[in-house]
């Protein structure tokens, strides 16, 4: 006898069936869950990255009768639901900064002689960090989109619910002032002078 | 190597699978269905349609002629302020085209509920020394249609700024910050604009007559600039859909308008996010893109390229609703 398999349910199967069937939902969790949890751990670090990660998924999961049904695929649409929610991060963390600035603050740690490696490292990750941040928040999220998500320009523009021109524009703009950006060519300075892979370049952008 | 290649290099230590990680998210995920059960979530819910009237479908087909009129008048690659008119154009449809739901006068208040934070500076007169801090606030307003009505806040423990201000503070004797509480009632006109109807509906006159400072505030911490006034007409007092589908119009022609796109609020809640910079302080909202009420509104002084030096404000607005007196609440 012979057993015929089908492919594997859709996104939109999936989110179509949790409507009826909330369990049927934890399929498009199993399969985009990873991604998104790295994407936000590189922007925000670590812990701050897996709770955004969680709250994506619940959103989605309260919104998933908004999901746009012309779509097999759920990712672009969980992309844009965790852009979202770092947008609203990065407001309060931004609010709690601007609050505590000038606070005092713990002494920082000194390095040891032989961290100077981690220390270019963190030198490069620092200057990333400053020259993204001077850039527009829409167009640091569709150039981090693509860098870090790997996502493709029609993609990015169903996460943002913007057209692809915008998207390629938007693109553009973010790397002409990303690389134009004195802390950005000190990186890219320091970055080829490393006598080591830059393998841990925190992220927290 | 490239920007992009440098840029990949970010946080490339972080793991393609965190199964501890995968696992937690995955608990409260299931946590969530299992109490949800299989509710697909409110924007399910079929909206009551209602027969517009001849007036109502008049008053529609004059806003979109006013839209195109506006888009007309954009500059060819004029893409940020278009793409906010075409954003607020859209609202402005949306707003023209709801039932009426302002109150009867003197019958009925309309009941408003926000929280968030605010930004406040307290002067010791004898020292002339001051201080600032952020507080927490819950607020609760009650606004008949003559402009009266009566304001609860309710504010949390407060954060001072920075370490200069606790010490100016210390050096005053410590005074208290901020009521716990603070109740107060409005006259006619207090809370709100007393006449309504007065305002002029044309948004280009809405426009000049918000800008020159022609329509009195009402009282909010969303900022005393147009678009602040405007927010507060729109999230806080009961306006005609005419007035309210003016309104969005007349903030497409603020100078400097920009579109945010889609943005969530502070508990979640996905809309349309609009935003300027009026004399050193920005302004965004965002907006609820099917019925077009504001969702939240934050506030905060910015340098001269625009990063955000204070923040000001931030609210939420979590209900709205009719009420009968100024002590009634919403079921």
């Amino acid at each position: 006898m012979r057993v015929v398999l089908g492919d594997p349910p859709t996104d939109r199967e999936l989110i179509s069936r949790s409507l009826g069937d909330g369990e049927a939902f934890i399929g498009v969790f199993e399969r985009h869950y990873d991604p998104v949890r790295r994407y936000l751990q590189r922007r925000v670090g670590q812990e701050a990255g897996e709770e955004l990660a969680a709250e994506t998924f619940l959103l989605a999961f309260s919104r998933r009768s908004s999901f746009d049904q012309r779509y097999s695929s759920a990712q672009p649409w969980i992309f844009g639901i965790a852009t979202n929610v770092l947008r609203h991060h990065m407001r309060h963390e931004r609010v709690s900064r601007i609050a505590h600035a000038r606070l005092p603050r713990e002494e920082e740690p000194q390095p040891d002689p032989g961290s100077d490696d981690r220390l270019l490292a963190a030198s490069v990750s620092a200057n990333l960090k400053e020259s993204l941040a001077s850039l527009r928040e829409v167009d640091r999220d569709v150039l981090l989109l693509f860098a870090l998500a790997e996502l493709s320009y029609g993609e990015i523009g169903m996460a943002l619910g913007i057209p692809v021109g915008t998207v390629r524009s938007r693109l553009n703009r973010a790397r002409q002032a990303i690389k134009q950006h004195p802390a950005f060519l000190e990186a890219m300075q320091i970055i080829q002078e490393l006598p080591f892979e830059p393998r841990s370049l925190d992220g927290r952008t | 190597m490239d920007e992009l290649d440098l840029l990949k290099e970010l946080g490339r230590e972080i793991g393609r699978v965190d199964a501890d990680a995968r696992a937690r998210a995955l608990r409260v995920l299931e946590e969530r269905i299992r109490t949800t059960g299989s509710s697909p979530g409110p924007s399910r819910t079929p909206r009551r349609r209602t027969r517009p009237s001849i007036l109502a479908a008049a008053f529609v087909a004059v806003i979109a002629l006013s839209i195109a009129a506006i888009q007309v008048m954009l500059p060819p690659g004029s893409g940020g302020p278009g793409t906010a008119q075409a954003t607020l154009g859209d609202l402005a449809l949306k707003a023209g085209a709801t039932e009426s739901s302002v109150p009867d006068p003197g019958s009925y208040y309309l009941y408003v509920r926000s929280s968030g934070f605010v930004f406040r500076t307290n002067t010791d007169i004898p020292s002339d020394a001051s201080w600032s801090f952020i507080a927490p606030v819950s607020r609760e307003k009650w606004l008949a249609s003559d402009g009266s009505g009566r304001v609860l806040e309710r504010y949390g423990k407060p954060i001072f700024v920075n370490s200069a201000d606790r010490m100016a503070w210390r050096s005053a004797g410590s005074p208290e910050l901020i009521p716990s509480r603070d109740d107060a009632l409005y006259e006619p006109g207090g809370l709100s604009p007393r006449d309504l109807g007065a305002i002029p509906l044309d948004p280009s006159s809405l426009a000049d007559l918000i800008s020159s400072g022609g329509v009195a505030p009402p009282t909010t911490d969303v900022g005393n600039d147009s678009l602040g006034v405007i927010a507060a007409l729109l999230g806080e007092v009961s306006t005609s859909p005419e007035l309210r589908s003016s309104l969005f119009l007349a903030t497409a022609e603020l100078p400097g308008i920009e579109s945010l796109g889609r943005l969530s609020d502070p508990t979640g809640r996905v809309g349309t996010g609009i935003g300027i910079v009026e004399s050193g302080v920005r302004t965004e909202l965002i907006f609820d893109g099917s019925t077009t009420a504001l969702l939240s509104s934050s506030v905060a002084r910015v340098d001269s390229e625009g990063s955000p030096t204070q923040i000001l404000s931030e609210l939420t607005y979590e209900v709205r609703s009719i009420v009968t007196s100024t002590h009634g609440r919403p079921r």
